[in-house]
C-alpha cells in the first residue's frame, strides 16, 4: 500500500542534484520511511511493518514535481528509493511522443494540369 | 438568339430584383418581365442598355441557355438562413462556374474525378476512414485541402458572395463533383468547409439535400462529421494529443491538422478526450482568447494549383485574364470572382486595383 505525504523541496526533476526537503524531517517521518533500500530485490521474509510504501510528492519552487520514495536519515532524504518525475503538462510537446517519424508528414498532392 | 434566361441569371448575379433592373436601365417593368417569361424578343437598344445596367456584355445575352441548377440538388449549408436574393446569386455564380469550367476543360486536361460513391455509408466516421484508405493517403493531416480535391479531379471555385450565411456548397453535374468555396471565411474554417463539402459529394451523390427538412439537417450532421472525421483522424488524433488535454495543447496540436481550435476541441470531446465540463471549459477559455469569432495565429490561406498553373500557363501564351473573360463572354469582375482567393497573391494583385475609386 502507498502513502503520499507532500513536500517542499530545493530542486525537483534533476538528475544531478537529488530533491532536499525545505524543512528538517522528524522522528516520525523517519519511521514511516524506513525503506527497504534493496527494493528491487525479491524479499524472502517480508516484515510485516513495511507494508506502508511512503512517497513525497515533492514540489520545487519552479512548479517541477516528483514523487519519490525517499528514505529519511538525519532530518533530510538520505537516499531514494525511487524518483518518478512528473511532467508539466503545459510542457509537454504534442508531437513528442511520435518524434521518430518525420515531422511533416502531411499530404499534399498536387494536381496535374496538361494544356491540350 | 435572345437568352432570357441568361437575362435573369446576370440579374441574379448582381443581386437586383426585376424592378431595381428596370430603374436601372431606364426601361418598364413589364417590359423586363416579359423578356424574362420569353414573351417576346428584345429590340437592339433595350438589350444594349441591360447590359450596360449589368455591367455584362452584350455577346453574353446571346449565347445558348445557360444550364440549370436546381436548389435541390446543390448541398447548401445554412439554407433557411439565407435569403432568397443571396441564395440565387449563390445559385447563378455556380451556373457561371459551369461555363468556366467547361471552357478550361476545353483547353487543358485536368485530374479525372476519382471520389467513392459511399451513400450506403451510415457511419461518416468510417466513410471518412474508407475514402482515406481508398486515395491511400492513411492517417495522415491533409497539408492542403484545396489541392488534394483538385487532384481527386473536384472542380473548386470562389464563391465571393461577402455574406456570412453562404458557407459553401457542391454538386454533381455529368458525374463531375464541384465545390463553391465562400473566402470570407477564416482559412481554417475553409478548410473544415471544404471537407464538409467532400462528405456531402461522396456520402450524399444521390440524395439533394430538400431545404429545412429532417432530413437535410442529417445530410448535414453526417457532412459535419464526416469533415471531423476526415480531418482528425481518429488514431492520428490519439497518438499525439496527450490524454489530458489543455488549451495550450489544443492550440499547439490544431497545428497540425490545420483546423480551427474549436473543431478540434470538439473532435476530442467527441472521441471522449474532452469530458462535458472539460470540453464547456475549454470552449469558455477559447472564446476569451477569441478562437470563437476568429482563429488568432492562424493559417495561411489554402490556394488553387489547378488554377495557379492554368493562369500562369495562359499568362505565358501572354494571354490575360481580361482576355479570359473576354472569350467567355463574361464580365472581369465575375470571372475574378469565382477564382478570388484561389489563386497566389500575385495573381490577386490585379484584383486589388478594381477596388480602387478615383477620388478627385
Amino acid at each position: 500500500m502507498v502513502k503520499v505525504i507532500f513536500a517542499n523541496v530545493d530542486l525537483a526533476c534533476n538528475d544531478e542534484q537529488p530533491p532536499k526537503p525545505r524543512s528538517r524531517k522528524g522522528a516520525g517521518s523517519e519511521r514511516a520511511c524506513q525503506g527497504n533500500l534493496f527494493g528491487v530485490m525479491p524479499l524472502y521474509a517480508p516484515r510485516h511493518n513495511e507494508v506502508w510504501a511512503t512517497y513525497y510528492l515533492m514540489l520545487d519552487a519552479e512548479g517541477a514535481a516528483e514523487l519519490t520514495r525517499p528514505i529519511i536519515k538525519g532530518s533530510t532524504f538520505s537516499a531514494y528509493v525511487e524518483r518518478i518525475y512528473l511532467p508539466n503538462v503545459e510542457d509537454v510537446d504534442v508531437t513528442d511522443s511520435r518524434k521518430h517519424t518525420e515531422e511533416n508528414d502531411a499530404v499534399d498532392l498536387d494536381p496535374v494540369v496538361a494544356r491540350k | 438568339m435572345f437568352s432570357y434566361r441568361r437575362l435573369c441569371l446576370a440579374r441574379q448575379r448582381r443581386r437586383l430584383t426585376a424592378k431595381a433592373l428596370a430603374e436601372a436601365a431606364g426601361v418598364s417593368y413589364v417590359t423586363i418581365s416579359r423578356l424574362e417569361n420569353g414573351e417576346n424578343p428584345p429590340d437592339e437598344g433595350t438589350v444594349t442598355k441591360l447590359a450596360q445596367a449589368l455591367s455584362y456584355p452584350l455577346k453574353f445575352f446571346f449565347q445558348d441557355d445557360p444550364e440549370s441548377l436546381d436548389v435541390n440538388a446543390v448541398s447548401f449549408r445554412s439554407l433557411s438562413k439565407m435569403s432568397a436574393k443571396e441564395r440565387d446569386a449563390a445559385l447563378a455564380a455556380g451556373i457561371i462556374g459551369l461555363e468556366v469550367a467547361a471552357w478550361i476543360e476545353e483547353r487543358f486536361i485536368l485530374p479525372k474525378p476519382d471520389l467513392l460513391d459511399l451513400s450506403y455509408e451510415t457511419d461518416p466516421e468510417v466513410a471518412a476512414k474508407s475514402l482515406r484508405q481508398y486515395w491511400g493517403i492513411g492517417e495522415k493531416p491533409i497539408g492542403n485541402m484545396i489541392r488534394l480535391l483538385e487532384a481527386k479531379g473536384v472542380r473548386v471555385f470562389s464563391l465571393s458572395e461577402n455574406t456570412l450565411s453562404v458557407d459553401a456548397y457542391s454538386f454533381w453535374r455529368d458525374d463531375k463533383p464541384y465545390i463553391f468555396l465562400n473566402n470570407f471565411k477564416t482559412p481554417e474554417r475553409s478548410v473544415m468547409d471544404a471537407a464538409h463539402e467532400l462528405g456531402h459529394l461522396v456520402l450524399h451523390k444521390h440524395a439533394g439535400t430538400q431545404p429545412s427538412t429532417d432530413l437535410s439537417r442529417h445530410a448535414e450532421r453526417e457532412a459535419n462529421q464526416f469533415a471531423s472525421a476526415f480531418l482528425m483522424p481518429l488514431n492520428d488524433l490519439k497518438a499525439r494529443v496527450p490524454r489530458r488535454v489543455t488549451v495550450a495543447n489544443i492550440l499547439k496540436a490544431k497545428e497540425r491538422w490545420r483546423v480551427a481550435a474549436t473543431a478540434l476541441a470538439y473532435r476530442l470531446h467527441v472521441i471522449g478526450h474532452l469530458s462535458e465540463w472539460q470540453y464547456k471549459s475549454a470552449c469558455i477559455e477559447l472564446g476569451r482568447r477569441g478562437f470563437r469569432a476568429g482563429e488568432p495565429n492562424g493559417i495561411e490561406r489554402e490556394t488553387s494549383a489547378i488554377w495557379q498553373k492554368v493562369l500562369t500557363q495562359l499568362w505565358v501564351e501572354r494571354t490575360t485574364k481580361e482576355e479570359i473573360a473576354e472569350s467567355l463572354n463574361l464580365p472581369l469582375d465575375e470571372f475574378e470572382s469565382l477564382i478570388w482567393g484561389l489563386t497566389s497573391p500575385s495573381h490577386q494583385l490585379d484584383t486589388k486595383h478594381n477596388a480602387l475609386h478615383i477620388v478627385k
